[in-house]
């Protein structure tokens, strides 16, 4: 087994746990299945008995142990059986980024050729497509079609100070369209001068990263930061939290990225966005990749104050602590049944606040709560803060 | 008539997006088939074109998405929309349960009825073309 992939820091990260199983109390996974197989710990651990077999005294002494096919494919499971959430590294006594450890054993059984197989049409629907969906790039703005009263330019100007970049599942999904088009319904009644790419917009990367495919990444955000920068726009909005969490984090640009939230909370406090009152009672869910992976908890909730008339009922489990709804970290391509398993215990959480509305600031949160809740015939409401903020716009 | 473990009512018209239209006097019935919504898995939401809206023969007209594949609805026929079949806004499984009769799209008023349904496939032409399909769907 080759290492390349992981970092030095992270090799001493596997040696430094000391498997005292922080972790296991606040891992979803570990939570529904109760495996130690498919836990933090147990990873590491399987990890650490990987290299000693390769590097360790007795392969120096006698040579490497060839890791048998059967050994490589259960590691294999191990590793991507998880949302990447990141709550096992906030809970780290010893402060293992395990979220990057996680992606990093991808790439190395990427390399190696052990990665489940769904991978390759996803890797196949982005490269050639440009999105997750695999259906014509050209067809990213269906969406915008279906809203009427458009402008000429339809918001494809040559040039424009702000960027929205859409993403993929708000793009294709139908059941969260409603997303991009709340999101510019709000930007249009505040006057915000913006533009969309169109089918200039690829894939941020982020699913490629997350299943180990860093290097076929690399091509997707050269093309946006260039197609970006050539709108002359100094500012990129992102409804999806992951597309924002990759901008920030793989693409290092001179652009100013802010998620909705963010944006939103300052044309509330700009005066460009006000609200009439209307009495609702709701919980809000952060998103991973929002709020662990971001460190955004506190902007969806300050909008959600300026509203009045809402009320905000924290769930169990909220902020840092809050549980992926198990949308996360592709798991839903290769383990479904999962996946769904921690969205039910996501859904009983949201019941528990009695709150009529779930709100959160994620496609793929609402699509995977919904479509739980609409399997187990619960008549649960989720909605995009977009949408919340549209319904109570003055 | 069954084809390699799928359904064709003998009734229908087939596009080869694997749509359905049921032509009744100057109105069609339009649906997706056994073997779409099989391969599709179970559909979680459909967004059907709007009453009123005229639609294009081949071109797409909605979408729908099941888990993590999506997909767009092609119109089998031009025409304009007549009604839409509103229990699969909260039951999109139908169509996997029904994908003939309950999960029924839409009903359209055909525009070229005559020109257009040459188009389109009888059953009796299915078969190779299923078979052609599913060799397609293997090799993805």
């Amino acid at each position: 087994m080759k290492l390349s992939r992981l970092t030095p820091r992270q090799i001493l990260e596997i040696d430094a746990c000391t498997r005292c199983g922080e972790c296991l109390r606040y891992c979803p996974i570990y939570i529904e299945r109760e495996e130690e197989a498919i836990n933090p710990r147990g990873k590491i651990q399987a990890i650490k008995r990987f290299i000693r077999s390769q590097y360790g005294i007795w392969a120096k002494i006698f040579g490497p142990k060839k890791l048998s096919e059967d050994q490589l494919k259960k590691f294999s499971e191990m590793v991507y059986r998880c949302t990447l959430c990141g709550e096992c590294g906030m809970v780290c006594p010893v402060s293992i980024h395990s979220k990057e450890l996680w992606i990093g054993l991808r790439e190395v059984l990427v390399e190696l050729g052990y990665y489940p197989k769904e991978f390759d049409t996803l890797k196949k629907n982005v490269l050639t497509e440009h999105n997750i969906s695999g259906l014509d790039n050209e067809g990213r703005i269906e969406w915008l079609e279906a809203m009427g009263d458009l402008p000429e330019h339809r918001y494809q100007k040559e040039k424009a100070e702000v960027i929205y970049f859409v993403g993929c599942v708000a793009s294709y999904f139908p059941m969260v369209h409603k997303i991009p088009q709340g999101m510019v319904h709000i930007m249009r009644r505040a006057q915000v001068d913006f533009a969309l790419l169109g089918g200039a917009e690829w894939c941020c990367g982020f699913p490629l990263i997350g299943a180990g495919m860093r290097k076929e990444a690399e091509e997707m955000m050269a093309h946006n930061l260039e197609v970006v920068r050539k709108k002359g726009a100094h500012t990129a909005i992102f409804t999806c939290p992951s597309c924002f969490h990759t901008w920030k984090e793989e693409y290092h640009s001179e652009i100013n990225l802010f998620h909705f939230t963010q944006f939103l909370l300052s044309l509330i406090q700009e005066g460009k966005i006000s609200f009439k009152e209307e009495r609702v009672k709701v919980t809000y869910h952060d998103p991973c990749d929002l709020g662990r992976a971001s460190g955004l908890y506190d902007p969806p909730r300050a909008i959600l104050r300026a509203m009045p008339g809402v009320e905000l009922v924290e769930m169990k489990d909220h902020g840092p602590y809050c549980k992926c709804c198990g949308g996360g970290g592709n798991l839903e391509m290769i383990d479904p049944e999962l996946s769904a398993a921690l969205a039910r215990e996501k859904i009983k959480q949201i019941q528990e606040t009695g709150a009529e509305v779930v709100v959160t600031s994620c496609q793929q949160c609402i699509r995977t709560i919904m479509t739980t809740a609409r399997r187990m015939k619960i008549p649960i409401k989720a909605l995009n803060l977009t949408e919340l903020v549209l319904k109570h716009m003055k | 008539m069954e084809i390699e473990g799928y359904q064709f009512p003998d009734d229908l018209y087939y596009h080869k997006e694997h749509f359905w239209a049921k032509v009744d006097g100057n109105s069609v019935t339009v649906g997706t088939t056994d073997f779409a919504q099989k391969l599709a898995g179970e559909i979680v939401y459909v967004e059907l074109p709007s009453v009123g809206r005229s639609v294009e023969q081949d071109k797409p007209c909605g979408s729908m998405e099941s888990g993590k594949w999506v997909g767009r609805i092609y119109a089998p026929l031009s025409g304009k929309v007549e009604s839409i079949n509103e229990a699969l806004e909260d039951s999109p499984e139908l169509i996997n349960q029904s994908p003939y009769d309950k999960g029924w799209m839409f009903k359209m008023t055909p525009s070229k009825l005559e020109e257009e349904l040459g188009k389109l496939m009888k059953v009796g032409d299915l078969e190779g073309f299923i078979k052609s399909e599913m060799e397609r769907i293997k090799k993805k």
